[in-house]
């Protein structure tokens, strides 16, 4: 009997879900997730760290954790909006919802992701894992009305890493078997919960970079 | 009425209104006739003709019904969507189809 577990996590979350909002509830036009758009602190008070981008916004090099200013210079067309912590809680809460729907063992890792732990499911879903990826993934859009990636595998690491290895909306597996060819040509830097000091140690230790 | 839009414009106006509903024994919702103030400041009673659609929403984890309904308004029938917020309990026109 094998254990599956999912990783799923939602893309750009604080952005996805404000954009969803102004799109899904309020009905504007303009998808924040098209355009080059930050979740930001207060830009009149000149204070404040991007706390999520949009994928246009990646590439005028704008990280998470830099000053709002700074990303500003970088694209001066940047559209930044203020968080709304009651609306992310709400968003991450139904995520969760719809996650404990086909699962009783859900484990939230953080406000936007968590892991599903299908043990004892054989019976229900053996051979159609992927599958039941995909339907969980397409429900979350359809229904909540932003997207996420699903990781699959045996344990709750590749699970993780897994749903790194493409983004966004995708269903990826990173089953033992498949570690050569998809784990090992990424950096040591991937690893999950490997910690800035390892990383540089490991560059010591014979390990490729 | 200076807050309706003219027939042919569809974008979202999310005008608050005053709902007057029936709740049937299933806790079924039907909106019956509903108040808002124009841009005089003059309180329009519309009273709905016909509930043409019900849909139920829970985008980014807000409940929202959907009521597609069809109503006269200043003599011409209209359609529109209203919504009511589960959470708030609030009713809006999110927006007129025709």
């Amino acid at each position: 009997m094998m254990r599956y577990v999912f990783h799923v996590d939602a893309n750009s979350a604080f952005l996805s879900w404000s954009a969803a909002y102004r799109t899904n509830i309020l009905g504007e036009s303009t998808d924040l997730r098209t355009i080059p758009s930050i979740v930001g602190g207060d830009q009149e008070k000149r204070h404040g760290i991007v706390l999520a981008k949009s994928i246009p916004a990646k590439k005028y090099d704008i990280q998470t954790g830099e000053p709002v200013v700074s990303a500003v210079k970088k694209c001066p067309d940047l559209v930044v909006i203020p968080p709304d912590y009651g609306l992310y809680v709400s968003a991450s809460r139904a995520l969760i919802g719809i996650l404990k729907k086909y699962c009783d063992q859900v484990v939230q890792y953080s406000i936007d992701e968590a892991w599903t732990v299908f043990d004892g499911y054989e019976r229900l879903y053996e051979g159609q894992m992927v599958s039941l990826a995909h339907d969980i993934r397409n429900e979350v859009r359809e229904k909540l009305g932003y997207t996420v990636n699903i990781g699959v595998s045996t344990n709750l690491l590749l699970a993780k890493m897994a749903g790194d290895l493409s983004k966004p909306d995708k269903v990826r597996t990173l089953f033992p078997a498949e570690i050569p060819h998809k784990m090992w040509p990424l950096p040591v830097s991937d690893l999950f919960l490997l910690a800035a000091q390892p990383r540089r140690n490991s560059t010591g230790w014979g390990y490729i970079p | 009425m200076g807050a309706v839009p003219k027939m042919g414009t569809s974008a979202p106006v999310n005008i608050p209104i005053q709902m007057y509903c029936a709740v049937d024994t299933t806790g079924r919702i039907s909106p019956i006739k509903f108040c808002f103030e124009d841009s005089e400041h003059m309180i329009c009673t519309i009273h709905i003709d016909q509930i043409i659609s019900r849909d139920e929403k829970n985008y980014v984890g807000i409940r929202e019904k959907q009521f597609f309904c069809s109503a006269q308004i200043d003599g011409v029938r209209r359609l529109l969507e209203i919504r009511y917020s589960v959470d708030t309990q609030k009713w809006r026109i999110f927006q007129f189809l025709s």
